[in-house]
């Protein structure tokens, strides 16, 4: 049993790496790099993330935005190594930075040992949509802080006691002397969401995930938490991964932005790039399906056509084709489109833009000398 | 409540491989159980698709079936007469079958026991039982017995296996205090141990179905008052009411009698956890927005419950049924080991154990336990099913 | 079938009526739900979730219905549809030929013959269709209900299938062989079985993906104009609600605060939560941010069991006065058919959204 723990998730390799050999760029705090984690299930291999590339640059927002079955919470919960089995991270390297300048490769850390550990919660943290489900009903919001800061801090009791009131107070809790020993169900939906991000910041992370944190939220509350999350990063400098499925929220918090489909990175770029001249079909056709406010009249929205399918039951080539109105007969069902570099810090993994007589060139070369 | 997805599976599994166009998920697609190309597939057909990746509850079913298979054939397959005595052979050992015999004319394959011959050991006053190679008693399959007739209307005059001459006895498991085989008394107390299970769950089935189907479609007082009857039917410590109950059935009444009486004691308290279960599920389906949507076609409560609510819970109730059989038999066999349920002339599981009872019978015929690991193969059976079936009855949670 | 509705006149009233243009109007509708505290459930108050609402739905309009959760923007909606008995006030809906009846006053069995006229879509597509039975028995249900023979109804579940945008042969699947999108389509489907004049959507495209939202919004719109269909269109998103409907009203705490047309009330709000609601909504576009002047809305939602006194949006709003604080201002109608809750709605100059392109 052990033996088999070993073969499934020890990947060969040490995951503590070398700054040069790891071919970082100096800005970016974390590097992902062909990600791909899998889901065995009895019918069959889902691959929820199947080659997911983007950098996380430091003190910087990136927006992963995606529909359902893209893959995004999955990536989100690789870079934590907090895949529950029947899913592993099958291959791809998640390189972070840690504060000590050391560089690690998290996706071969054993997902149970100490050191990713030690990284969860100090150098990375998470925030969840429904914190509800995240927070501990039984426990005061206080006590489930301070446990998060002495796990990673030598500090005592008061000590800790005074950090978790200083917390809650930077994330704008009303009466935070009070507050601190409230239960969840004594708070409303938007304290209960700050009082998350007062758990997740208590150990100053330098890049925190923040996982459809206000979907769960009204407009109003939503406002003030996106407000919150953008002043909290201006101050500490630290890096957001924020993933949503809402474009609005998008192009309000995020300086990046990495559009996936179906466990897919399809665009990639600075945020006003993306939203000004999305390159990838599917970006294009997301922004335009969207209603936006101010648009008066009554017209119709220019829809996708189809659905999303199914991850195990991915489309060859690329995952957007049967929906895609550039869909290029006999190239774009058969050649799955690499992620090209066409700019400073921006993606797109789509045939329109690829060199695609190069690309069949060496398809075919593989197939040949796969005979 | 059948199964009547059996006979389906192969078609299924073509229509899966059919699948004739991708069809993609909503919400959470890894969460959701795989929806391509699944066609028209019953819910009965998608619990028995589940249930047999289920191992360990596939065991299950096989020996539960065997075990009905044995209690509904017991005459067919036991080797002697269950309420034949013998004076010779108090606590005979099991007796070893050989399958060749030496003779005279060489060896020859000829499956056979040997009688025993039996001394008086004067010092330990105990009977001393050895094998007499004189004596050989032939064994066969679909030997020659009495006329019978099986599951109570097929005339039979053989049975399975026993010894070939009808008047010779064979002890494959021993013999008890008054030189019954054990064996055939087992078999014939698997008819009475596992029946009693399935008319006792019968019986709190209707009760619970009922009583708590009233208290989670009604609220109020209805369910106030069913939900403190069954808080004072849990509360009363099992045992003593055991005994009181037996001491009310009258001593000269039938055996029959007594078995039916005993059923019904354990379904008045078994009904409770069913009717809980049963309660809770209409409460929270009451408040669906499929149910929602009935209520808003104008369908009667009547036609919102056996349409819309019933086959929601159809599968888990048949799931719980099936873990509260371990309870009754487990019942009736401490009933009737404590000397409170079935007496003699009748055979059950429970009757059987009471010659256990005493440590010295344990010591010299510890055989007479077998029938004790009969019932905790036939209650590891049915929880294995049980919870296979639990598993697998929620395809859509 | 009760050809008379003899409540209303029984209670002594005049006969209520509605304007020609009316298919629906409610007036001072209430609903409450009791709190019951302690170990003898004494009656301990009331959660206001709709508290004397006047709302009137035009045939053959888009009637938004906006706010945050535990508005009673859901409430007023199953109040409607009569999954929920009012407290108090009338639910007025006028029939085809003119005759105006008072939903919150039938039982269910003279209810019966209005339920195939007001339908729901619900909103969530996976828990709204039972998954025990087949797409046709689902679609189906209401008309077999109402008498329908099979041939017919199995005819009709086809027409509805591919008016949705569904395969007919669909017929006989089961829900789970459904995604999202699809299974909501059918919950259309099922809704428009009876042709129904009034549909109450409740947030009935809130819980699809992205790219689901905009397919079914546009089938929505297609529905509406080929059968000229009344929709009650439910929701908290107000670009949906702004692309779909033809005039919109606003809900804070149970009780109504604006009601407008769509281009008034989202290009020229009268009361502040309108306001502080449409510039909370993230705008798609990068460029537009932080160019916001309006302050976002501090403070929470008020307890619609315990709310303040005056105005019950005064704690939080950023134009308060004294006024506000003592008394409730009441739904009066402006200029142009608008109507707003607010004392100060002609003073203040409170900023739309722009209309863009």
């Amino acid at each position: 049993m052990l033996l088999r723990k070993k073969i499934q998730y020890g990947r060969p390799g040490s995951a503590i790496l070398d700054a040069d050999a790891a071919g970082m760029r100096p800005e970016n705090l974390v590097e992902v790099r062909n990600l791909q984690t899998h889901f065995f299930t009895d019918r069959g291999i889902v691959k929820a993330v199947d080659g997911v590339s983007f950098a996380v640059p430091k003190g910087k927002t990136i927006g992963i935005v995606g529909e359902s079955g893209s893959g995004k919470s999955i990536t989100a919960r690789s870079l934590m190594s907090l895949i529950d089995p029947p899913g592993r991270i099958v291959s791809g390297e998640i390189l972070l930075e840690r504060q000590d300048g050391q560089i690690v490769d998290i996706a071969r850390l054993d997902p149970f040992g100490s050191e990713i550990r030690a990284i969860r919660g100090a150098d990375i943290a998470l925030i969840f949509q429904e914190p509800m489900a995240a927070l501990s009903p039984v426990h005061t919001i206080g006590n489930q802080i301070i446990e998060m800061i002495q796990i990673h801090e030598d500090l005592d009791d008061k000590a800790a006691r005074d950090k978790a009131i200083d917390m809650l107070r930077r994330v704008d809790m009303p009466k935070a002397e009070q507050r601190i020993d409230a239960y969840t169900f004594e708070l409303s939906g938007g304290m209960r969401q700050r009082a998350m991000i007062a758990m997740a910041l208590a150990c100053r992370p330098r890049l925190v995930i923040a996982d459809e944190p206000t979907t769960a939220l009204d407009v109003t509350t939503q406002a003030t938490i996106l407000d919150l999350l953008r002043e909290l990063q201006s101050r500490d400098e630290m890096s957001v991964m924020f993933i949503t499925h809402d474009l609005g929220v998008v192009a309000e918090i995020a300086d990046e932005v990495a559009v996936m489909y179906l466990g897919r990175v399809v665009e990639r770029g600075p945020v006003d790039d993306i939203f000004e001249q999305p390159m990838h079909p599917y970006t294009r056709a997301l922004i335009r399906s969207i209603p936006k406010l101010g648009v008066r009249g009554r017209h119709r929205l220019e829809a996708i056509s189809g659905m999303v399918p199914h991850p195990s039951n991915r489309p060859q080539g690329c995952p957007f084709h049967d929906r895609c109105p550039e869909f290029m007969p006999g190239v774009c069902d058969r050649i799955v489109p690499p992620l090209e570099k066409i700019g400073e810090r921006r993606d797109v993994s789509c045939l329109l833009h690829s060199d695609v007589e190069a690309l069949k060139a060496a398809s075919e070369q593989e197939t040949t000398s796969d005979e | 409540m059948h199964l009547p997805f059996w006979s389906r599976i192969r078609k299924t599994r073509q229509g899966k491989l059919a699948g004739d166009e991708p069809i993609g998920v909503g919400d959470n697609p890894l969460l959701r159980e795989e929806t391509t190309g699944a066609s028209e597939e019953t819910q009965w057909r998608l619990i028995w698709r589940r249930f047999r990746r289920h191992h360990l509850a596939m065991g299950g079913l096989v020996v539960v079936l065997m075990l009905y298979g044995v209690a509904a054939c017991a005459e067919f397959l036991a080797p002697m007469n269950p309420r034949a005595f013998d004076s010779k052979y108090p606590y005979a050992p099991p007796q070893r079958v050989r399958m060749f015999h030496e003779s005279e004319e060489g060896v020859s394959f000829r499956p056979h026991v040997l009688d025993y011959r039996v001394e008086l050991d004067s010092v330990q006053m105990t009977r001393v039982f050895h094998d007499d190679p004189d004596q050989v008693v032939d064994l066969g399959f679909f030997v020659e017995t009495e006329p019978y007739r099986l599951m109570g209307f097929i005339p039979m005059r053989r049975q399975f296996f026993g010894p070939v001459n009808p008047d010779h006895s064979f002890f494959l498991l021993g013999a008890d205090r008054l030189g019954r085989d054990l064996l055939s008394r087992m078999i014939y107390g698997t008819r009475i141990s596992m029946t009693v299970g399935l008319i006792g769950v019968t019986l709190s089935l209707v009760l619970g179905i009922t009583l708590g189907g009233m208290s989670g479609y009604f609220g109020g007082w209805i369910d106030n008052l069913i939900q403190r009857l069954i808080e004072f039917l849990q509360s009363i410590p099992s045992i003593p009411l055991w005994l009181g109950l037996s001491a009310a059935i009258p001593p000269r009444v039938d055996p029959l009698m007594v078995y039916f009486y005993i059923t019904i004691i354990l379904s008045i308290l078994g009904w409770t956890g069913l009717g809980r279960v049963v309660r809770g599920k209409f409460m929270s389906l009451k408040t669906e927005d499929f149910v929602l949507a009935a209520r808003l076609d104008g369908c009667s409560s009547g036609r919102i419950i056996r349409r819309h609510m019933v086959p929601s819970f159809m599968s888990h109730i048949i799931a719980t049924t099936t873990l509260a059989i371990p309870h009754m038999i487990i019942g009736e066999t401490s009933l009737s080991f404590l000397g409170l349920g079935l007496r003699p002339p009748v055979i059950s599981w429970g009757v059987l154990l009471q010659e256990a009872q005493n440590i010295r019978t344990v010591a010299t015929a510890p055989w007479l336990l077998l029938p004790g690991a009969m019932v905790a193969v036939a209650v590891l059976a049915l929880n294995f099913l049980g919870d296979g079936l639990r598993d697998a009855s929620d395809p859509y949670a | 079938m009760s050809e008379t509705t003899p409540q209303t006149a029984m209670a002594g009233t005049t006969e209520p009526t509605l304007d020609t243009d009316e298919l629906l109007r409610l007036e001072s509708l209430c609903v409450h739900f009791p709190i019951y505290k302690g170990l003898l459930r004494r009656h301990a108050g009331d959660v206001r979730a709709v508290d004397d609402v006047h709302l009137s739905v035009k045939k053959g309009e888009v009637l938004g219905l906006v706010g945050e959760s535990g508005c009673g923007k859901t409430t007023t909606g199953r109040s409607i549809v009569r999954i929920l008995k009012p407290t108090s006030g009338k639910i007025l809906y006028q029939e085809e030929h003119g005759k105006v009846v008072d939903l919150a006053q039938l039982n269910d069995r003279q209810l019966f013959k209005y339920r195939a006229d007001i339908r729901m879509v619900f909103q969530d597509p996976f828990s709204s269709l039972n998954p025990r039975l087949t797409v046709g028995d689902i679609i189906g249900e209401v008309l077999e209900i109402q008498g329908w023979r099979k041939s017919d109804i199995n005819d009709r579940v086809r027409y509805l299938l591919e008016k949705v945008g569904l395969r007919p042969e669909y017929v006989g699947r089961f829900p789970h062989a459904f995604s999202g999108g699809e299974r909501q389509r059918i919950g259309i489907a099922r809704s428009l079985a009876t042709n129904p004049r009034l549909v109450v959507a409740d947030e009935s495209v809130s819980a699809l993906d992205v790219s689901i939202q905009a397919q079914t919004i546009n089938l929505l719109q297609d529905l509406q104009e080929e059968f000229g269909l009344t929709y009650l269109f439910v929701a908290h998103d107000l670009s949906v609600v702004e692309h779909i409907s033809d005039r919109v009203a606003v809900m804070y705490v149970g009780k109504i605060v604006e009601v407008a047309d769509k281009d008034s009330l989202f290009g020229s709000p009268k009361h502040p939560y309108t306001e502080a609601l449409l510039h909370s909504v993230p705008k798609p576009d990068p460029k537009r941010r932080r160019l916001g002047t309006v302050p976002k809305l501090k403070g929470e939602v008020a307890d619609p069991a315990n709310p303040p006194r005056g105005c019950y949006f005064h704690p939080r709003c950023p134009y308060a006065q004294d006024k506000c604080r003592v008394e409730r201002p009441a739904l009066r109608a402006l200029p142009g058919g608008r109507q707003v809750a607010c004392h100060f709605a002609e003073e203040l100059d409170l900023e739309g959204i722009p209309a863009v392109e």
